[in-house]
């Protein structure tokens, strides 16, 4: 008989090559990083083109429109298809494609400031309000403040201050977005701040700083970049709902709510009118809505 | 009436049969990951059947399977559950519904989760036995009474209004039991019905499911992990490994006579609480196997001494051996000589503890509730103790006990709220900025979740890098060359570096913690429950990389475990926790040999051992 190999070698030398080597990690699972995975899902990809046809639209509309936004021309409230006035024109004879483009673009240029300040701005409260108690009360009282204003009344509190105009709505917006991204990264970091790896960072003798920027806030990160699409989402609404109520942008200069602002008598007569800024800001808050909900399905796996 | 089948004399049918149960679930990137393959075993009526196995074997999956309650996307992909000659496997959701509690009762693992906090015990109660057709609300109420009572719910009439939150972890595993019992079910299938729970309880419960059989003949299937759970409450055995049974036999015969390598070797990892201090335990190397790789073969090949070329190309069948064992391997088959037994645990020479390195004396820590004034809740009182170099202390207690909190206490993650601690004769109770960072390079930290304690952005790289940062040690590529040091050291291939913790199992992420609380040179190493997470078969493999850091750095050892058994053998000496306070302290063996506390004799009483027992009435040990 063979002698027959032990079951439990006593020695590492003794056992078979395959057995010795030091441990390694599995195959390469190295998963794709979440938010690109997310945004090569058919939703993410149907936002994505929905919102850059948009942006494109914005970004050309010098080279796409046919005119001016303020020029007027002999021919009020022309209708779709008027040679030249592809959208036809509104109740001052001016183009209402050219109105359209340039709106998105001055749309795209107040969310595209009021969102990041918004966002700025809410993260800065919140990690105010992680490093200390009493600055975390007084946080959350601001934002209890904010939030007790419905957006409009903030809208109208504002504008009374500063006068109409683009600052005042980038202003309610920025504002209006703080409470937010700041209980969202406060909710964050609080979570992630009693997790075991936190505590193995500052046992590794690792800075308070650095414990937050290193190890915290790259873990609290994840609802935030989903924010921001729901708020540049609201960001349009706001916008709209301003200019809507004339408490916007000053005329003639177009934004999507004041050309829509505008249509409202002429519903009956020439419901084309409204159809270009509807269009477009559904387009816009579909797109980005797509976009969220792919990123907050992923990123919560 | 009808009268059971007169007709022929077969041999009679087993209440359950599985016959080449296969279950797939969709792996992230769409491919099947085999969870269990072609699984076949019986079941009679009144039987006590274990299924052992560690993570990954397909244990729960096949617990869950049977009833078709498989999470997510796992689904049965081949054979049939035969329950009294219905095909679960095949049958309808209504069918289903008839099956799941009224003749197959379930508990699971987490009694803490399981029942709806809102609602009372009797409104649970009252539920499942309208489900099952008891239409008369005062009859609910009676036999609901009547099944606490029967789980030792004492003064259940008085308790039956009580909410969850008002009974103990133990007793709402016991109030869980009653509900699966509430259909009268033919087989009671208990999924790790004691793992939340600690040593003593388990106990308790244990004996209330083998009372419970007893008494009413229900069969029942009792998965676990644990070895001595197995030798203590059932009378057959299933082994699982990577997704099939690798042994099936009476529990007495696979304990003292495995025919599998893989049970042996599952046996000799279990720590022995007979096993002296300073006994090395026996692992099986290797880590468990990754579903999505298994291919052909038998799935333990990678890790077993006996293997052979034909064990790597064919899946080896279940066939009969000796004594009713069965067994899945090529070369047990053709043995005749039992298993070579695995040689005796050896004795690690360890050099004598040096001197004293840290100092406790009279340590407290209060935890104060938001709001609520007074007296907190006492997590330390008055905990003194000291610790040498080269030294192992021992530190044993159930939930609840301050053992992690001392843990944390020592290692500075929380303040202390009295007594002094003392690092080398120097006062580091409260220290100043500049003194707390110093006294971090000295005194390290591991880690109980190898998940949640490493920081998943990271890569394997930068977290044992992150205190050479810290700590200021070295430029770039000092740090690169420490790293890998490091990995190495702590029994990892240093090119796993720029991997993140997600591509590891749990004994290789303990690993990468044990490396970063090494990263900074440390002498003193608090563990706090090192090994609880992990698989049996790695336990020994991270208990043994410890005491061999222990010996070749002079490190000086916090152990915290609940399981006694690995303490004594790891521990030079035992600390044994009890609310809070050090009840008795001595050299391991001693306190293990010669207990003076009563809470350290009925924590010794408790501990499961994996040997075959004869199921007579044992003396409980009463708790205080």
């Amino acid at each position: 008989m063979t002698p027959t190999p032990d079951l439990a070698p006593a020695s590492p030398e003794a056992l078979p090559d395959s057995l010795r080597k030091p441990v390694g990690a599995r195959k390469a699972v190295r998963p794709r990083h979440p938010y690109r995975a997310a945004l090569s899902t058919a939703r993410a990809r149907t936002g994505l083109v929905l919102v850059g046809v948009v942006v494109l639209a914005g970004l050309l509309a010098p080279v796409l429109a046919g005119h001016g936004p303020t020029d007027q021309s002999g021919q009020s409230l022309a209708a779709l298809g008027t040679p030249g006035h592809p959208l036809g024109t509104d109740d001052l004879g001016r183009d209402l494609l050219s109105r359209v483009l340039y709106g998105i673009r001055a749309d795209l240029g107040i969310i595209a400031i009021a969102v990041p300040l918004g966002a700025a701005l809410g993260c800065l409260f919140a990690l105010a309000a992680a490093a200390h108690p009493v600055a975390d009360t007084l946080v959350q009282r601001v934002f209890d403040l904010i939030l007790a204003f419905p957006g409009l009344i903030l809208a109208l509190a504002v504008t009374a201050i500063l006068g109409p105009g683009r600052l005042p709505v980038v202003l309610v917006i920025a504002l209006a977005e703080i409470p937010a991204f700041g209980r969202l990264l406060r909710g964050g970091i609080l979570v992630q701040r009693e997790r075991e790896y936190v505590t193995a960072a500052r046992v590794g003798g690792s800075s308070g700083p650095r414990v937050l920027v290193r190890h915290i806030l790259p873990n609290a990160a994840d609802p935030l970049i989903v924010q921001i699409a729901v708020s540049l989402t609201v960001a349009v609404f706001i916008e709209g709902a301003m200019s809507f109520l004339g408490v916007g942008v000053r005329p003639p200069e177009p934004t999507l709510g004041s050309v829509l602002s505008q249509s409202m008598p002429y519903l009956d007569q020439a419901p084309h009118f409204a159809a270009g800024p509807l269009i477009t800001v559904t387009a816009l808050v579909l797109g980005l809505s797509l976009i969220a909900e792919a990123l907050n399905r992923e990123t919560r796996r | 009436m009808t009268a059971p089948d007169p007709a022929s004399p077969r041999p009679p049918r087993p209440l359950l049969e599985v016959r080449g149960l296969g279950v797939d679930f969709t792996g992230p990137d769409g491919s099947p990951l085999h969870a269990v393959r072609g699984l076949s075993f019986t079941l009679r009526r009144g039987e006590t059947l274990a299924v052992v196995g560690e993570s990954g074997s397909g244990k729960s999956t096949t617990a869950l399977a049977l009833t078709r309650m498989l999470p997510g996307t796992g689904r049965i992909t081949t054979g049939s559950v035969l329950l009294d000659g219905q095909d679960l496997a095949a049958a309808t959701d209504e069918e289903l519904r008839a099956v799941r509690g009224a003749r197959i009762g379930m508990i699971f693992q987490d009694p803490m989760t399981a029942l709806n906090p809102v609602l009372s015990v009797g409104r649970h109660l009252d539920e499942v036995l309208r489900a099952h057709g008891e239409r008369d609300r005062a009859a609910r109420r009676a036999r609901a009474v009547d099944l606490l009572d029967r789980v030792g719910i004492p003064e259940p009439h008085r308790r039956i209004d009580d909410h969850p939150h008002q009974f103990s972890g133990g007793q709402r595993q016991r109030i869980l039991i009653a509900m699966a019992l509430a259909g009268e079910p033919d087989i009671l299938l208990a999924d790790e019905p004691t793992t939340a729970l600690d040593a003593t309880v388990q106990e308790q419960i244990l004996t209330l499911l083998a009372d419970l059989n007893r008494e009413t003949g229900t069969a029942l299937v009792l998965i676990t992990h644990n070895m001595g759970v197995v030798a203590r409450s059932c009378a057959r055995v299933l082994v699982m490994y990577g997704g099939t049974v690798v042994e099936d036999g009476p529990t007495a015969e696979v304990l003292t006579r495995p025919r599998h390598p893989y049970t042996a070797g599952l046996l000799a990892a279990v720590p022995r609480l007979s096993a002296p201090s300073g006994t090395r335990l026996t692992g099986i190397p290797g880590s468990p196997p990754d579903l999505a790789l298994l291919g052909d073969g038998c799935a333990f090949a990678a890790r077993c001494t006996l293997a052979e070329d034909r064990c790597r190309t064919g899946t080896p069948p279940l066939v009969e051996l000796t004594d009713g064992v069965r067994a899945a391997c090529l070369p047990a088959a053709g043995r005749t000589e039992p298993l070579p037994a695995p040689p005796p645990p050896a004795r690690i020479d360890r050099p004598a503890p040096g001197a004293v390195v840290l100092e406790a004396e009279g340590l407290v820590k209060t935890y104060r509730r938001r709001g609520v004034r007074g007296a907190g809740f006492t997590a330390l009182d008055r905990v003194s103790l000291t610790l040498a170099e080269g030294e192992t202390l021992g530190i044993v207690g159930e939930s609840g006990s301050g053992k992690s909190t001392l843990a944390r206490v020592l290692a500075h993650a929380h303040p202390s709220d009295g007594g002094t601690l003392r690092l080398r004769g120097e006062d580091v109770t409260r220290p100043s900025r500049r003194a707390l960072h110093a006294v971090r390079r000295q005194v390290q930290m591991v880690f109980q979740d190898p998940y949640a304690s490493l920081n998943p952005r990271m890569t394997v790289g930068q977290i044992v890098a992150e205190p050479l940062i810290a700590f200021g040690l070295g430029d770039r590529d000092e740090r690169a060359a420490r790293v890998a040091e490091l990995l190495t050291l702590a029994g990892l291939d240093p090119a796993v570096a720029d991997r993140h913790p997600r591509a590891f199992s749990g004994g290789q992420r303990q690993r990468i913690g044990i490396a970063r609380a090494l990263a900074p040179g440390p002498s003193v190493l608090i563990c706090d429950e090192p090994v609880s997470a992990l698989d049996v078969s790695v336990q020994a493999q991270i208990v043994g990389l410890l005491t061999d850091l222990q010996r070749d750095l002079g490190l000086a050892l916090v152990f915290i475990a609940h399981d006694l058994a690995v303490v004594r053998q790891v521990s030079h000496r035992i600390a044994v926790m009890h609310r809070g306070r050090i009840v008795e302290s001595g050299s391991a063996d001693e306190v293990c040999e010669h207990p003076q506390d009563p809470y350290t004799r009925a924590l010794l009483a408790a501990a499961p051992e994996p040997v075959p027992v004869q199921h007579t009435p044992r003396k409980a040990e009463a708790l205080a």
